[in-house]
C-alpha cells in the first residue's frame, strides 16, 4: 500500500474526528488492514496523536480562561453576600418612616388648621364656670349680667357692665383675675387689640389667671398682625412645661412657619 | 464582542467553524456564563481557585461536547453548560473533602468520536500513557499542531500565526510535527509506524 493510500485512510479519520464525516466505512478499513497490517498501528498512533493534541488544546484553552479569571479579577472567592437585600430592607424601612412622617405631618397640619387661633379663641373663651364667683351672695346682678353677656358673645355689653363695676374697688380686688381676663378677652373680640393687650398685661405672675392672660396676649398679637411678638409669646408658652396651652402653642408656631 | 448577544445556533456555528471564530466565540461564552460562578458557589462555597478551575474546565468540556456533536441543541446551551459546571464543581467539592491528602492523578479523557474510533479499531485504552505526550513537543510544533487539530485554523492562517512563509510551508511543518508526535507515541506504546 502506497503512502498516498495510507493518507487517504488517515484523512478519513481526521474528517470523522472533525465532524465533517459522519461515519467510517469499517469494511473498507478492514480490507485495507488485511492488505497492509502496519496500517492498523498507523491508524492507532494517529487517533492517539489527535487525542493528545486535543487534550493539549483543551489545556491551552483552559489556561486562557483561567488567565482571564485571575488577571482581570472577575471572580471573588466566595461571592460576598450581595448588599442588595439589606439595602432593600433599609429602603423599605426608610419609606415606611417617610410615610409615617408624612402622615404625622399631615395630621399636625390638619391639627394646625383645627387649631386656627380664631377658631380656638372662639371656643375657648373663659367659661362661665370659670368666671362666675364662688361666693353666690357677693355676686351682684351686674357681674352676673356681664358674664351672661360675655357667654352670649355680646362683648360690648359685657364691657359696659364691667366698666360699671369699676367703681367697686373691693369687688375688683376680690375678682381681679376673672374681671381683668374677661375685660381683656372682650376687647380682643371686638378687635380693640391695644386695649386688650394693655388690660391683659396687668395680670401679674402671681395671679392664678396669669397663664390664661399669656395665652390671650399671644392671640391678641396674632390678630393684630404682630406676628413677631405673637411668635415670641407662643414660643415662651411652648417652652413652659407647666403651661396648659403648651402643645397648642407649639402647633401654632409650626403653622405660622 | 461582549456587548453583542448571540443565539445558541450562532455560538455553535462559530465554534464548529474553527480558527478565529472559534477563539472569539469561546471567549464570548466564557464571559456570558461567568454569572454561573456566583450561582454555583453560593451553594458549594469552594475556594476561588477551585471554583475558577471548575468553571474553566466545564467550559472546555462544553465546547468539546459541541465540537464532537454530543450536544444536539435539545436544551438551551446555557442550561447544558450549567449542568456540566454544577456537576464538575460538586466533584471538586467531594474531592476536597474526601481526598484531601491524596495526590491527584491526571487522566486523559477521550472525546465521543475518539471513543467511537477506539471501539471500531479495538484500540486499547491507555489513558495514563497518553497524558502529557504533547509535552515532548517543542513550542513551534506544539503551536502548529494545536492550531491545526484543536483550534481549526486553516493552513494560511497557521502560516501567518507561526511566521511561516506560506500555507505550503505550514502544511509541511505540520506533517513533520505530527510524524514526530506519532513516533513518540509509537515508541511509548510499542507500535510499528
Amino acid at each position: 500500500m502506497s503512502e498516498k493510500d495510507e493518507s487517504y485512510y488517515i484523512d478519513q479519520i481526521d474528517a470523522y474526528l472533525s465532524g465533517t464525516l459522519s461515519q467510517i466505512d469499517k469494511q473498507a478499513y478492514d480490507d485495507a488492514i488485511n492488505q497492509n497490517p502496519s496500517l492498523r498501528d498507523k491508524i492507532e498512533s494517529h487517533i492517539i496523536a489527535r487525542s493528545a493534541i486535543r487534550g493539549a488544546g483543551e489545556q491551552d484553552l483552559k489556561s486562557k480562561f483561567l488567565k482571564e479569571l485571575t488577571t482581570k479579577k472577575h471572580i471573588s472567592t466566595n461571592r460576598k453576600r450581595s448588599p442588595l437585600p439589606y439595602l432593600l430592607f433599609l429602603l423599605a424601612i426608610a419609606i415606611l418612616f417617610l410615610i409615617a412622617l408624612q402622615i404625622y405631618n399631615r395630621s399636625v397640619s390638619e391639627s394646625a388648621v383645627n387649631y386656627d387661633p380664631i377658631a380656638v379663641s372662639e371656643v375657648e373663651d373663659p367659661s362661665y364656670t370659670l368666671l362666675r364667683s364662688q361666693d353666690e351672695t357677693s355676686i351682684t346682678s351686674t357681674w352676673e349680667s356681664a358674664i351672661q353677656s360675655f357667654v352670649n358673645k355680646d362683648y360690648n355689653t359685657c364691657l359696659s357692665l364691667l366698666d360699671s363695676l369699676n367703681e367697686n374697688a373691693q369687688f375688683i380686688s376680690d375678682h381681679n383675675g376673672k374681671y381683668t381676663l374677661m375685660k381683656g378677652v372682650s376687647n380682643l373680640k371686638i378687635e380693640e387689640y391695644k386695649n386688650a393687650e394693655k388690660i391683659l398685661l396687668t395680670i401679674d405672675e402671681e395671679n392664678p389667671y396669669y397663664d390664661q392672660a399669656k395665652w390671650y396676649l399671644a392671640l391678641t398679637s396674632y390678630y393684630n398682625n404682630d406676628i413677631t411678638i405673637a411668635k415670641l409669646r407662643l414660643n415662651t408658652i411652648s417652652q413652659d412645661l407647666q403651661h396648659y396651652k403648651k402643645s397648642e402653642a407649639s402647633h401654632y408656631l409650626k403653622s405660622m412657619e | 464582542m461582549s456587548n453583542i448577544s448571540f443565539t445558541d445556533e450562532e455560538i455553535i456555528s462559530d465554534l464548529l467553524k474553527g480558527g478565529k471564530a472559534f477563539e472569539d466565540m469561546s471567549m464570548y461564552v466564557f464571559n456570558s456564563y461567568k454569572g454561573f460562578i456566583y450561582k454555583v458557589n453560593d451553594k458549594l462555597h469552594l475556594p476561588t481557585e477551585d471554583i475558577n478551575d471548575a468553571y474553566a474546565d466545564s467550559l472546555v468540556k462544553c465546547i468539546q461536547k459541541i465540537k464532537d456533536h454530543t450536544f444536539r441543541g435539545e436544551s438551551k446551551l446555557s442550561s447544558y453548560f450549567y449542568s456540566i459546571f454544577y456537576h464538575t464543581a460538586v466533584d471538586v467539592s467531594r474531592k476536597n473533602t474526601s481526598n484531601r491528602n491524596k495526590d491527584i492523578v491526571e487522566i486523559h479523557e477521550y472525546d465521543a468520536r475518539e471513543r467511537d474510533l477506539m471501539e471500531l479499531f479495538e484500540i486499547k485504552d491507555r489513558s495514563n500513557e497518553v497524558v502529557k505526550l504533547m509535552g515532548a513537543m517543542g513550542h513551534p510544533c506544539k503551536k502548529i499542531l494545536l492550531d491545526w487539530a484543536y483550534y481549526g485554523y486553516k493552513m494560511d492562517e497557521i502560516a501567518n500565526r507561526a511566521n511561516l512563509k506560506n500555507a505550503e510551508t505550514a502544511r509541511s511543518m505540520k506533517y513533520k510535527c505530527l510524524k514526530k508526535l506519532k513516533q513518540i507515541i509509537a515508541t511509548k506504546l510499542g507500535l510499528n509506524v
